[in-house]
């Protein structure tokens, strides 16, 4: 019986499109329960926060990464190994400031938006994708990183290409950081 | 470890279980099978589907997962089955269900509310899921051969394993029994946590029913847990 070498890794996936297209009906669900755009926004802020919390714990188990020593290290980390591992993309990163502490995460390719066409009439503020802000915004949360995460480009709302963003708000201590993301 | 399958439904010799689909290179099968040929019959489906593996491998035993097209019968086998991480969709549906639970009170109406808000939004999901599955897979033949797919080719595809078994009364109950629900083997491995399984297996009992619809059966799905991770769905179709 020809069983692969690795039997693990492969266990561990799921079928991408039930991914997505539950998280569509879950923002679809939301968008029936709260009226207001900014409550939408909130409360798929709020779920991603609580995912990411717990996701960060599932990253750092599985991946062997090394300890980093600046902001620009975490964000390449987030950018290379925690995207690709559980979307499968890998976004590019820019620097925003000279400060070394505003990011940019560019994503060319989003796969949650896959089955998206356009944002529903009358939701035009709608962050489709705020999950995300949350989770990175959970995970750096819990390896003692406050930092802020909002959407800067949208393409459903028009814009060229999907743009997060990520501003640290503290300063980086030597001494706190004991684990990286 | 495969799981026995009941023969029940298969030993009352129906109609051919629609082998005969492009692709597969199997002769269409013959009214009247006695229960030991349908065995290997399946047996061998399976081998086929995982390209290579021993015929011998039993019924009951999941396929493995081989990264790229496998899975879904011959439509899926042209689109590449994308995958993403099994965490970030867990915690994705205990989100779900307690942003959901969180946001009503306490009574067994808001209860019942909340499971079926979650059951509807599983609805969606089955009805795209399996929009996706099918778009390549011949006409199904009847009830029974639309539940095996949902058992063999729908299940593997979303949960990477097959529903370990299935039973009927030929009169459109059907239980489909899964000793190791994905969704639940994270939670608890025993009687722990039973009163909220069923919260977490609407969003499943959803992904059913829907993908039943949109195959044409107007059906009602409900699970049962005694011993987490196996549970049981059953399904009660609804005849026009």
């Amino acid at each position: 019986m020809s069983r692969p070498a690795h039997r693990r890794p492969e266990y561990r996936k799921i079928n991408k499109d039930l991914f997505v297209l539950t998280y569509g009906a879950l923002v679809a669900q939301l968008c029936k329960d709260y009226e207001k755009d900014e409550d939408v926004n909130k409360y798929l802020d709020k779920m991603g926060y609580g995912i990411g919390t717990r996701l960060v714990e599932d990253f750092l188990a599985r991946s062997c990464v090394r300890r980093c020593h600046s902001y620009s290290e975490i964000i390449d980390i987030i950018a290379q190994v925690a995207f690709k591992m559980y979307l499968g993309i890998t976004p590019s990163v820019t620097c925003n400031n000279s400060g070394r502490s505003e990011f940019s995460l560019i994503l060319d390719k989003n796969p949650l938006v896959e089955f998206v066409e356009e944002l529903p009439a009358g939701r035009s503020s709608l962050c489709y994708c705020n999950l995300l802000c949350g989770i990175i915004r959970g995970a750096l949360e819990m390896v003692h990183l406050a930092a802020d995460v909002t959407f800067l480009q949208d393409r459903l709302k028009g814009d060229s290409v999907t743009e997060i963003g990520i501003t640290f708000l503290k300063k980086l201590d030597e001494k706190k950081y004991r684990r990286k993301k | 470890m495969p799981a026995a399958v009941s023969l029940s439904c298969w030993a009352r010799g129906l109609s051919g279980p629609g082998v005969g689909r492009p692709g597969t290179g199997f002769p269409p099968v013959p009214a009247v099978r006695k229960p030991s040929e349908f065995l290997c019959l399946l047996a061998t489906r399976d081998g086929l589907r995982t390209e290579g593996a021993a015929r011998s491998s039993s019924l009951g035993r999941q396929p493995e997962p081989r990264a790229g097209p496998t899975g879904a019968g011959t439509g899926a086998r042209k689109n590449k089955q994308a995958m993403a991480d099994e965490a970030l969709f867990l915690l994705l549906h205990s989100e779900m269900v307690s942003g959901v639970y969180k946001s009503a009170e306490q009574g067994e109406v808001e209860n019942g509310r909340c499971i079926t808000k979650l059951e509807n939004m599983g609805f969606r999901v089955g009805q795209g899921l399996l929009e996706r599955f099918t778009k390549d897979t011949a006409r199904f033949k009847d009830e029974l051969d639309i539940m095996k797919f949902i058992c063999k080719d729908f299940w593997t595809t979303v949960f990477k394993k097959q529903i370990d078994n299935l039973r009927t009364n030929h009169q459109g109950i059907y239980v489909l029994q899964d000793n190791k629900f994905r969704l639940l083997t994270q939670m608890s491995a025993g009687k722990q946590y039973l009163e909220h399984a069923s919260k977490y297996l609407a969003f499943t009992c959803g992904l059913i029913r829907g993908g039943l619809s949109n195959l044409g059966i107007k059906s009602i799905v409900t699970a049962e847990v005694s011993s987490m991770p196996a549970c049981k769905f059953q399904v009660m179709i609804q005849k026009l």
